[in-house]
């Protein structure tokens, strides 16, 4: 590499820098009204930002206040309720997603959310783990688990 | 007494399907596959003339949460199609540890693991991670490219640990330290060191935005052999990541410190533009170039790839591509001056 390349890259990488203080970090807002986020009846949560319930998808926050491990789990991404999730909440194309995933997945950082194929098995699967967290479709059975607000 | 192995036979029936579930819920079993095909294109060149299908890699991939705190994550390698009686292939534990979990912030993880350098390392055995069908060789594996260099950090470390994921002035970030033997000439480095120092490597990442992720990483370990005497290396990464357009970046430099003379100073570095079609189809280009003494011109070389992922479907990709390598006056590429040589790779590959 010539001094000129070594230049040229030290710019680009220190303009990269500079975006990333400067940048303001605007994450996603909310979830779409056709979802609900769901819990175990037993956790104790009222409410969740909605950059943590960003975070929980993307494995960066993987324990409750209580010490539980979270446990999260969506419909399938390629489904409306999934691509509606990923494209709305996570500002993620279904892509995005798994390749963010198989980047964490494969180097030991941690497992995949659970997919399902509908909210009843999803709500099954967080009516028995206490450290679940759920995305389901407005209208599913909710009562065997706690619907949680997402606040801005 | 009958009432009472009658009660208990139905309690254990009754909770055998439970455990099941549980077990199921606590070991998560992932893993893929990749199936390799590379052949020589220029008449004269340093890859495969004869054209060769390779199977590569068939790994298992593991989760297991042992209580809330507790996790455990291995990769069961088996390469080439592993067939130990003929002493073919390669058979081996990537990775395997154990992670404490004090909270997100802090995650000890304890025993074998890819060294946390830069983008490629952690995930250059997982080719459903990424979209060529090697990873930049460059920076991993220069000796693809050139002869003459050195790796800018030994790809494994056994050790200790810190991983944590944090928010910083509004922005998440991530960091690791890893403190390991290091690369021993002897001993192997995953059960003994050969010297009273250890290697230290840390890696910082930043979410600028959701969509620039920029990151920095360090090397340094002490050396135990007669004639080097230290390795350090520092590289910088950059991921823009747009719905379609997605640019990834990095640059290493290294330093080998010689007991007798100069240290080598070497530098590599890489830009890997791609364009996600929605049909899946994702041409991309990378541009690589690996200096392996700065302080000789001429001994660098590069590789030139223009390729195309196509998910065939859910998580299994068939990827196509050509290298154009070419080198320096003073490279092992210089035999084929001006022209250097192109070599196609073809890969099926399956994330499961």
């Amino acid at each position: 590499m010539g001094p000129r390349t070594f230049r040229l890259l030290s710019w680009a990488f220190a303009l990269l820098v500079g975006l990333a203080v400067a940048a303001p970090y605007t994450m996603a807002q909310g979830v779409d009204r056709s979802l609900r986020v769901v819990v175990n009846k037993e956790n104790k949560l009222a409410s969740l930002s909605t950059d943590d319930l960003n975070r929980i998808f993307l494995g960066k926050k993987t324990l409750w206040d209580s010490g539980v491990r979270i446990v999260p789990a969506m419909p399938e991404e390629e489904s409306p309720a999934g691509e509606t999730f990923l494209s709305g909440t996570l500002k993620k194309s279904v892509s995005q997603f798994r390749a963010y995933w198989k980047r964490l997945l494969f180097s030991g950082g941690g497992a995949v959310p659970k997919v399902f194929r509908n909210s009843s098995q999803l709500i099954d699967f967080v009516a028995r783990n206490p450290g679940a967290i759920a995305v389901v479709e407005t209208g599913g059975d909710e009562d065997r688990v706690r619907v949680i607000e997402i606040s801005d | 007494m009958k009432h009472s192995l009658f009660a208990i036979a139905l309690l254990l029936a009754a909770s055998r399907p439970a455990t099941a579930q549980e077990m199921a819920d606590r070991i998560v079993i992932n893993g893929y596959s990749n199936f390799e095909f590379s052949k020589q294109l220029s008449k004269d060149g340093l890859g495969d003339k004869n054209g060769s299908f390779d199977a590569d890699q068939f790994d298992l991939v593991f989760n297991i949460t042992v209580s809330e705190r507790v996790r455990v994550a291995a990769d069961l390698s088996w390469e080439h199609g592993t067939a130990t009686e003929d002493g073919r292939g390669n058979q081996a534990l990537e990775y395997g540890f154990v992670e404490y979990a004090l909270s997100d912030k802090l995650k000890l993880r304890f025993g074998k693991m890819f060294t946390p350098f830069g983008v490629f390392n952690e995930i250059h055995t997982a080719k459903p991670a990424f979209l060529t069908v090697k990873e930049a060789a460059s920076l991993n594996k220069n000796d693809r490219i050139v002869d003459g260099g050195y790796l800018f950090y030994p790809r494994w470390g056994a050790g200790i640990a810190a991983h944590g994921d944090g928010v910083l002035g509004g922005k998440d970030i991530s960091y690791d330290v890893l403190v390991a033997n290091g690369e021993q000439e002897e001993a192997n480095p995953f059960e003994e060191d050969e010297n009273t120092s250890k290697s230290l490597t840390a890696r910082v990442r930043v979410d600028a935005t959701e969509n620039i992720r920029v990151g920095y990483s360090f090397y340094r370990d002490r050396l135990s052999s007669a004639t080097f005497t230290t390795l350090q290396s520092h590289g910088f990464e950059a991921e823009l990541n747009f719905t379609s357009v997605r640019v990834l970046g990095e640059v290493a430099f290294g330093s080998l410190g010689h007991r007798f003379g100069k240290a080598q100073r070497q530098v590599g570095w890489y830009i890997q533009p791609s364009y996600h079609l929605k049909n899946g189809w994702t041409p991309y280009l990378r541009f690589e170039k690996i200096n392996p003494d700065r302080d000789i011109s001429g001994m660098g070389g590069r590789d030139f790839i223009v390729g195309v992922n196509i998910e065939l479907s859910k998580n299994f990709q068939l990827k196509i591509e050509n290298n154009d390598f070419r080198g320096g006056a003073k490279s092992s590429l210089a035999k084929f001056k001006g022209k250097g040589y192109h070599e196609l790779k073809a890969a099926l590959v399956l994330g499961f």
